[in-house]
């Protein structure tokens, strides 16, 4: 990842309403704060209860789907999966990938075919039928689950295999949702979550979220990359990372520019060698560019003592909301101990500002 | 003078503060995004409390974690405190922090090394 990735993925995908992008593994904890995500984004409309069940009802399935069914090989956690969540317009796109035996590749896709086949009665029936004999798969009801997207989705189940090596393939399922009774929607094609989910595994990006920056979503995320470095890391790093990850979002929902819709940006954490390292984006007004670059251009010039004496007079001065930016970036530099890296550039006709942050 | 006891929520903590024995505490977590609306009754209350000249204070301060914006808060509402001690009267302050939690004892110890009363550093049980 870096600044000209970014820049691009931002191009791409500030369109969406707003959408996430999962790589690792699944453990309940981290389930449930993806749901919160995704929750957080239904919190101001109750119009959109039924939709927002639909979407939280596939959400799981398709998680199970990839807990359940994930095989275990040496190199291949068998929890290590990719899940996304994109929103746009009325209409929800959600896909899911894990990794399967390739001999098992033709019996999942003609029940895959067989299940596209059906009419939402025949898909009922099917329902009954499995539910009482267990037919279609022979591990924990892959059947069922299958049937159920099929019958809780708008249109067909999009899917798709690619191949690891002679034994091992990605499996990727693609549902789609939409607030309107529509059957087949003009949408997001599988091969763009698959790339997105290549780029991912190339650049060893976790966490890609593009969308409006509230505290409710703030909170979910931050939870979510905490519990999934603390699985694989030392606990220490893991709060650092929570602290930088909270200062760097709630730097977005305080003094990213308001568009339409509110204060929106993107934010992405990968893997480096023994760190991690944070991006984000978002579209800035002329004098907050000019504040930003003064800030951090006088944080990145101070040593740790010189940082020690900003952050004792800022935390002594009374005013309360001026420097508070201020005081976030100089604790930012101080926690990490790296170099805060910046550039302005001009992204979808905004001027955007990223940050990259190592941690 | 009244006590000031307020719940605890995901983004800010339980504040118990108790004029009559002294006892104040914060426990939990803060990290709202605009801490002045939270902490701004808080700070009103210490300013009383300290008008009213108490002889012991005992404060608790006990975070799993806070971000930037709440650390001001929390070092501004600490300092007040010093005028007890400056009035004549004694002032304790309890820091605790969870067992290997190295962020909030390092931010506990550069907030007791910039206040003027005694602050200690205590691992929870």
């Amino acid at each position: 990842m870096d600044f000209r990735l970014l820049g691009e993925l931002y191009g791409e995908l500030h369109d969406d309403n707003f959408c996430f992008f999962y790589r690792g593994q699944f453990s309940d904890h981290i389930t449930s704060q993806l749901f919160n995500i995704s929750e957080s984004k239904f919190a101001d409309n109750k119009s959109k209860n039924k939709i927002r069940k639909k979407v939280n009802f596939l959400m799981v399935e398709c998680i199970q789907n990839i807990e359940r069914h994930g095989i275990a090989e040496p190199d291949h956690d068998p929890t290590l999966g990719f899940f996304s969540l994109r929103s746009q317009g009325d209409h929800f796109f959600l896909t899911s990938c894990n990794i399967v035996q390739t001999n098992i590749i033709e019996k999942l896709q003609s029940n895959l075919d067989q299940v596209n086949e059906l009419d939402p009665d025949e898909l009922k029936n099917l329902y009954k039928a499995v539910l009482g004999k267990g037919e279609l798969s022979d591990k924990g009801g892959a059947g069922l689950g299958i049937i159920e997207m099929a019958r809780k989705s708008s249109g067909k189940l999009d899917y798709e295999f690619v191949r690891i090596n002679e034994s091992l393939s990605y499996f990727y399922l693609q549902l789609s949702l939409s607030t309107e009774r529509e059957l087949n929607i003009e949408g997001i094609p599988l091969k763009d979550s698959i790339r997105y989910h290549r780029l991912m595994l190339e650049s060893d990006v976790h966490f890609i979220y593009a969308g409006l920056f509230t505290n409710e979503t703030i909170k979910p995320i931050a939870h979510t990359l905490e519990q999934n470095i603390s699985l694989s890391s030392n606990k220490e790093k893991s709060r650092i990372l929570f602290h930088v990850l909270i200062e760097l979002m709630q730097n977005i929902s305080k003094y990213a520019k308001t568009s339409e819709h509110g204060k929106e940006g993107i934010f992405t954490i990968r893997n480096a060698d023994h760190s991690y390292e944070i991006h984000s984006a978002n579209p800035v007004n002329r004098e907050s560019m000019d504040r930003l670059s003064e800030i951090i251009d006088r944080v990145n010039s101070a040593d740790m003592d010189e940082l020690d004496y900003m952050y004792r007079s800022e935390m002594k001065k009374t005013n309360t909301e001026e420097s508070s930016a201020g005081l976030g970036f100089i604790d930012i530099a101080r926690t990490t101990q790296h170099k805060l890296e910046y550039m302005f550039d001009t992204i979808a006709d905004e001027r955007t500002y990223m940050i990259k942050v190592s941690v | 003078m009244k006590k000031l006891h307020i719940a605890a929520t995901d983004e800010t903590p339980e504040v118990h503060f108790d004029p009559h024995d002294g006892s104040i505490s914060l426990r939990g977590t803060s990290m709202s995004e605009d801490p002045m609306g939270f902490y701004e009754p808080l700070e009103s209350w210490m300013t009383e409390f300290v008008e009213s000249a108490p002889g012991i204070v005992d404060a608790e301060i006990h975070l799993t974690y806070f971000n930037s914006t709440s650390a001001k808060r929390i070092f501004h509402l600490l300092l007040q405190l010093e005028d007890i001690k400056f009035s004549g009267g004694k002032v304790h302050v309890v820091w605790k922090y969870n067992d290997g939690d190295e962020l909030m004892q390092m931010k506990g110890e550069e907030i007791a090394d910039m206040l003027e009363i005694p602050v200690k550093l205590v691992k929870a049980e």
